[in-house]
């Protein structure tokens, strides 16, 4: 998929660091991407390879301390995020950028109803009436198909299912008709029939609504049902960006094809899977070159000196690799 | 995965597991019941990778838990190596009560001969006589006194002389309280455990599963020589007692109750071990991989100590040398390294946790694991990484798996034939490349149309089940998942049975085979 304008979210050398006692954890390593209108990004990796972070950075939502964004540009409809006041970042938080999150049943105020949560988003950012703001509230969570809307916005979040405590998050990351949705995990805790419900949901959404989307998830599955691109994260940094059908047809970077042979496939047997040896490296002390480099069956003396160049393999195809192209 | 001899190593017949709900305050009455695994019949086979799939809440686990007696099924059986082990725990609740009752009864006849009668009904020896031998004031007297006559009654009344000599409360509170705590001990437990065993025995015929005369005799002994003491110090310090009998009898009476509530409630603590000795000897056959591998391994033991565990428990190793021996040889197996023996579990990444929960598992040579998602806890590299080991295991030792997860592409991968479960009812089973090339039942289709494939290209249609799925609490009669169903008709109030559609090809639909030759059509 091309998208012609201008992106809508571009990240520059993201940097974010986290100062702790036993050292300074590089979370997330000179980030670059570009998110258009009406585009899902689909940023994927293991845990601990920051692609939460990464997100967390996009809204300024670090913990400060110890995290600390030390560098790099969050370029947002033209301004910087990173160097905008506290003020004008709550106007854009739930506004202009929503969020959901992995756990629906702790994202919720479990002593708050759920209209009083849903509303309070509609009151902060839009100038409407008690009235108004229940009625566009009723109205989200028919949206979000949320039977009997009218009844249920007044329960308890204890009184949903997990799937449909998913839903009201959405409701509420909608209320402000945001230009950018991040979900971060979303379908994780669910089962898998409420995952197809949820997901399916997202991507009409995503559809009516033109959203950009950055979509989180270690689930390579769930990318490529709903995603248009793919970044691959490991370790801090983007290893192979590309759009979703070159990543499974032609994945390029040592990292990317291993994974996608290391998963259990539902639709065909694989005799054996493939293995990626040894673990995912400590961040405070990355190893040095690339930082795939100890794990990675091809790799040379070069890969342990040099940190790799992103290499464009084909237009807007990026590895993050010294023998892009040629392995 | 591969040589399967059809001999069931378990067989699981109409297994159910209720889990009661109360409600109320002072008195609680039960108002209804979780059904989290109703009704349920399996077979699993030597040498095979049996799956259990099915979303949270469906009974997958409980299922695996009842297999180990880590929970008591409410009915049905399992039968292990052709040995029924469901109620073994029950057996042994039953014995251990016919136990008691043994024990209480010869005590009681104990108290009986040795307290009651001498004094009363031997002649020449009588209240009287003794009373006149206690008079005399000689100790050595005094002694033979307490062998014939109550000793219960000597000791009342030697506190009762004692309130008159040393009017100190909290003394005779003291006091008081060691004469019943030795009397309790010695002339009720003791003897009676003492005469109960191998009258239990004899009677039973078999081995003994409780702690037996050994025990009995100890106690008896220390409780005499206790009581000795104790009536030596009364009789010296209270100086000389004397005689009342309506009272003393009472009293006797009394502390014959507190025997009797004394007993039953030591045997109430006591019964526990035996049961562990019994399970421990059937857990050797059957082991359990957990899920999360941070809370399953104790973080105050060494990776050597959480093996060498279970080798202690059976005896598996005669010497520290052999059992260090084992512990490398079981760490070498899983592909830890032998400079890991002395680390703890916080030095170790998840995967490796899991390696070496693996080898506390394989450390008493099991026959059977039940592995209860084994990888969902993990990272997708390390996902293939423990699925490979677990397949290695399986073609070197010849184990026999039952996977219990939720994730299809795992289960898919690993077994060789697949269960479908839903709210607690068996939906589905089927050899694994039959189920997924023809899944018979709505909710298995429903199910793997639900999963996303890692491959753009097969984008498909999915079929979005309607709703959630429904409580286990006090279920409606018929099919479970007729309210989600695209299927359901009117015959689905009825509850179906799991019947075999194609060669071992079991499902439970009434419209299995309408479904099957309309899709047929379809195609």
């Amino acid at each position: 998929m091309t998208f012609a304008e201008e992106p809508l979210l571009e990240l520059e050398h993201l940097k974010t660091q986290f100062f702790t006692e036993d050292g300074v954890v590089k979370a997330v390593d000179d980030v670059s991407f570009k998110l258009h209108r009406g585009e899902v990004l689909g940023l994927v990796g293991e845990s601990g390879c920051g692609k939460t972070i990464t997100s967390l950075s996009i809204l300024k939502l670090v913990p400060t301390p110890p995290g600390k964004i030390v560098g790099g540009k969050v370029m947002f409809n033209g301004e910087d995020l990173l160097e905008l006041s506290e003020e004008r970042m709550r106007q854009i938080r739930g506004n202009e950028i929503s969020m959901i999150f992995q756990d629906p049943m702790t994202s919720l105020n479990p002593v708050f109803t759920v209209k009083n949560q849903i509303l309070e988003n509609i009151k902060l950012h839009q100038d409407v009436s008690e009235d108004e703001a229940l009625e566009k509230g009723i109205e989200l969570m028919q949206m979000v198909g949320i039977p009997e809307a009218r009844r249920r916005i007044n329960d308890y979040p204890h009184l949903f299912s997990g799937g449909m405590r998913q839903r009201v998050m959405i409701a509420m990351a909608l209320s402000c008709n945001p230009q950018m949705l991040i979900a971060d995990e979303p379908t994780t805790a669910l089962d898998v029939t409420i995952q197809a419900q949820v997901l399916d949901l997202i991507k009409d959404l995503q559809e009516d609504l033109n959203m950009a989307v950055l979509y989180i998830t270690h689930n390579l599955g769930v990318i490529a049902e709903i995603a248009d691109n793919v970044a691959v994260m490991y370790a801090g940094n983007i290893v192979e960006y590309t759009d979703v059908n070159t990543i499974y047809d032609k994945p390029d970077h040592p990292y990317t094809r291993a994974l996608l042979s290391s998963i259990p496939r539902m639709d065909k047997k694989i005799s054996r899977l493939g293995v990626i040896r040894g673990t995912v490296p400590n961040l405070i002390t990355p190893p040095s070159g690339c930082r795939f480099h100890p794990r990675c069956p091809y790799a040379t003396e070069k890969c342990s000196t040099q940190v790799p160049p992103y290499v464009e393999i084909e237009p807007s195809h990026f590895s993050f690799c010294h023998y892009a192209a040629t392995l | 995965m591969a040589n399967l001899t059809k001999t069931p190593i378990i067989s699981v017949k109409n297994l159910v597991k209720l889990f009661p709900i109360r409600e109320g305050i002072i008195r609680q009455s039960v108002v209804g019941n979780v059904h989290a695994v109703d009704d349920i019949t399996f077979d699993v086979f030597k040498g095979e990778t049996f799956g259990l799939v099915g979303e949270s809440g469906c009974g997958k686990t409980t299922t695996g838990r009842m297999l180990l007696h880590l929970l008591e099924p409410t009915s049905g059986s399992v039968i292990i190596n052709d040995r029924d082990v469901t109620r073994m725990g029950k057996e042994f609740v039953r014995t251990n009560f016919v136990y008691s009752i043994l024990m209480i009864l010869t005590g009681l006849a104990f108290l009986f001969l040795t307290f009651l009668i001498p004094a009363r009904f031997i002649p020449g020896i009588n209240g009287t006589f003794l009373n006149s031998l206690v008079d005399e004031g000689s100790v050595i007297i005094s002694g033979a006194y307490i062998f014939n006559d109550a000793t219960s009654e000597l000791e009342l009344i030697s506190f009762a002389s004692l309130t008159r000599n040393w009017p100190n409360l909290s003394f005779i509170v003291a006091l008081l309280f060691i004469w019943i705590f030795t009397f309790t001990i010695t002339t009720f437990i003791g003897t009676g455990m003492f005469l109960a065993s191998p009258l239990y025995h004899l009677l039973n015929k078999r081995p003994p599963d409780f702690p037996t005369t050994k025990t009995g005799v100890i106690i008896a002994v220390f409780g005499v020589l206790s009581e000795w003491v104790l009536m030596f110090l009364v009789i010296i310090i209270g100086g000389r007692p004397y005689f009342p009998d309506i009272p003393t009898l009472i009293i006797t009476l009394l502390g014959s109750a507190i025997l009797i509530i004394g007993g039953v409630v030591w045997q109430r603590i006591d019964k526990n071990e035996p049961l562990d000795k019994k399970m421990r000897a059937f857990r050797k056959y059957i082991q359990l991989i957990f899920q999360d591998p941070y809370s399953s391994l104790n973080p105050r033991m060494t990776v050597y100590d959480i093996i060498s565990e279970g080798l202690d428990l059976y005896g598996l190793a005669y010497n520290q040398k052999e059992k260090e021996q084992k512990v490398l040889e079981l760490m070498d197996l899983v592909g830890l390294a032998p400079f890991h023996i002395y680390r703890y579990p916080h030095e170790f990444s998840g995967g490796q946790r899991q390696r070496i929960g693996i080898a506390r598992a394989l450390s008493v040579n099991p026959q059977i694991i039940v592995a209860d998602e084994p990888v969902s806890a993990l990272d997708v590299s390390i996902r293939a990484q423990i699925l490979n080991l677990l397949d290695d295991l399986q073609n070197t030792l010849g184990l026999t798996y039952i996977v219990v997860a939720h994730d299809l592409s795992v289960i898919r991968h690993v077994s060789d034939r697949v269960a479908v479960m839903y709210v607690g009812k068996m939906m589905e089973i089927a050899d694994t490349d039959e189920l997924f090339l023809r899944p018979l039942h709505p909710y298995t289709e429903a199910l793997m149309s639900a999963v996303p494939i890692p491959d753009p290209k097969t984008r498909k249609e999915r079929i979005i089940l309607r709703g959630d799925v429904p409580t286990p609490i006090n279920p409606q009669p018929g099919c479970r998942f007729k309210d989600r169903c695209n299927y359901a008709k009117d015959k689905c109030n009825q509850e179906p049975t799991l019947d075999e559609v194609f060669p071992g090809h079991q499902v439970a639909c009434w419209f299995s085979k309408e479904i099957y030759s309309s899709r047929g059509e379809a195609s």
